[in-house]
């Protein structure tokens, strides 16, 4: 009998899909955005004067909103509202799912106290807009295409994981809180009519509304500018990780590995509402790559008025500087590959 | 002519910078000025006073009162807003228009 030579079929299977996710892997990491990542990284850590000014940093993100909003929304301009419907439900359930998952794992296997694993909970329930601009961008550049109405998605879930963090610290009072309901009653106003929110909605909306016409008027703005300002925006966010790696000494370091865990949970999740759903390959990797990140802008500032208790080094840390770069590193190759197995494309 | 008052100065995170401001107006303070982004250090490590998050921000407010009105927020700051990062303190000034504080 002669031998085959060959290894095993599942073997060879396992061996392509490897050298598929290299490929991507390695694509990705020389991509500009990811190199202008680690610039700021590299700058902070060799302890750099470089800096983005504030403002130019929040007018950076107030472009990527908005033109992430908009380019969703004109993608949106020719599909049937229904879908946005059963997008918006899908987002409001990995909204609840998450940070309960999140919750259950930091007070079982972490075991942190309840107050801190509700704060951490409501960040990774919550989702990084940074993260899935460099996706959508990510996608972009390999010309797969995705769903519209996943900037809506993005929308929706930012804020929902926030009320559900409080309701998982068990409504505890502060020592010397007596006034909660109205404290309660200002954050959910302010998380809400966020600006976040605010200008992704008013973003998808715009762009929803006026479609290719409108992209047509401010092509150059919103689409030709998008990825030297993103460069930028990610130069700052190496930046802003390293130095909040660096501050938070006392950090726990078997905490690390619940900032490593969470996002492949999170992205299954997402792969599992994406089938829900019906999403394509792209649709599909982006939603999991929504459900994998954690909040970093929205939720800390929201977590430190409505739950003081918490420590915010915990959670700021492992959303900023442990889930993001994993994500945007390792998890957007590891997400696409993933997607196009499972979703074709 | 010039008339006593108490310098109230607070140093608190940037999330609570609301509900700091509405729980001295509701204590008697009757105006207060506001410095955004203040850099520092302390027990809770360095403010570098450009943080992403909000959440490891300072601002500073600076208010002017009698000294009834002083001494209650000094004494009542820390516990109402418990597990806050403050820092509070008063101390002596002196005020031309009275009325106004």
């Amino acid at each position: 009998m002669a031998l085959s030579l060959s290894p095993p079929r599942g073997l060879r299977h396992a061996a392509v899909l490897m050298t598929e996710l290299l490929h991507l892997a390695a694509g990705n990491l020389l991509s500009p955005m990811i190199l202008a990542f680690v610039l700021g990284a590299v700058a902070a850590f060799v302890r750099s004067d470089l800096e983005i000014p504030e403002g130019a940093a929040k007018a950076l993100a107030i472009y990527l909103m908005f033109a992430i909003g908009f380019k969703g929304g004109v993608a949106m301009h020719a599909a049937s509202g229904w879908a946005l419907a059963g997008a918006i439900m899908a987002a409001l359930a990995l909204s609840l799912a998450l940070p309960l998952i999140a919750f259950v794992l930091l007070r079982g296997v972490w075991q942190q106290n309840r107050t801190n694993a509700a704060a951490i909970a409501a960040h990774y329930g919550s989702i990084s807009i940074v993260t899935f601009v460099t996706a959508a961008e990510f996608l972009r550049s390999r010309d797969i295409p995705y769903e519209g109405y996943l900037v809506a998605m993005t929308a929706v879930m930012e804020t929902p994981a926030i009320l559900i963090g409080l309701m998982l610290a068990g409504g505890q009072k502060s020592p010397g809180m007596p006034d909660r309901t109205s404290e309660r009653g200002a954050l959910f106003r302010e998380v809400l009519v966020n600006g976040s929110v605010m200008l992704l909605m008013g973003g998808f909306a715009i762009g929803w509304i006026t479609g290719d016409a409108g992209l047509a008027k401010i092509r150059p703005f919103v689409a030709d500018l998008f990825n030297g300002a993103l460069c930028i925006f990610l130069l700052d966010m190496g930046l802003v990780a390293v130095r909040q790696g660096r501050a938070a000494r006392q950090f726990p370091k078997a905490l690390i590995l619940f900032g490593l865990v969470m996002p492949p949970i999170g992205a299954t999740c997402g792969f599992l509402a994406a089938a829900a759903l019906g999403l394509s390959a792209g649709g599909a990797m982006l939603l999991a790559v929504l459900a994998a990140s954690a909040s970093y802008i929205a939720v800390p500032a929201a977590m430190r008025l409505a739950l003081p208790a918490a420590n915010p080094s915990l959670s700021v840390t492992l959303a900023l500087a442990i889930t993001f770069p994993f994500n945007v590193a390792i998890g957007l190759p590891l997400y696409l590959t993933v997607a196009q197995r499972l979703f074709g494309g | 002519m010039a008339h006593p008052r108490k310098k109230i100065e607070i140093i608190v995170e940037a999330p609570l910078q609301k509900p700091v401001l509405d729980w001295l107006s509701a204590q008697g303070v009757k105006g207060w000025s506001l410095f955004p982004r203040v850099i520092g250090g302390g027990k809770h490590g360095e403010r570098s006073g450009d943080d992403i998050t909000r959440a490891f921000d300072n601002v500073m407010i600076v208010a002017v009162a009698t000294e009834p009105v002083a001494r209650v927020v000094l004494d009542g700051f820390h516990t109402r807003f418990a597990d806050a990062v403050a820092v509070v303190y008063i101390s002596d000034v002196e005020v031309s228009r009275a009325d106004r504080f």
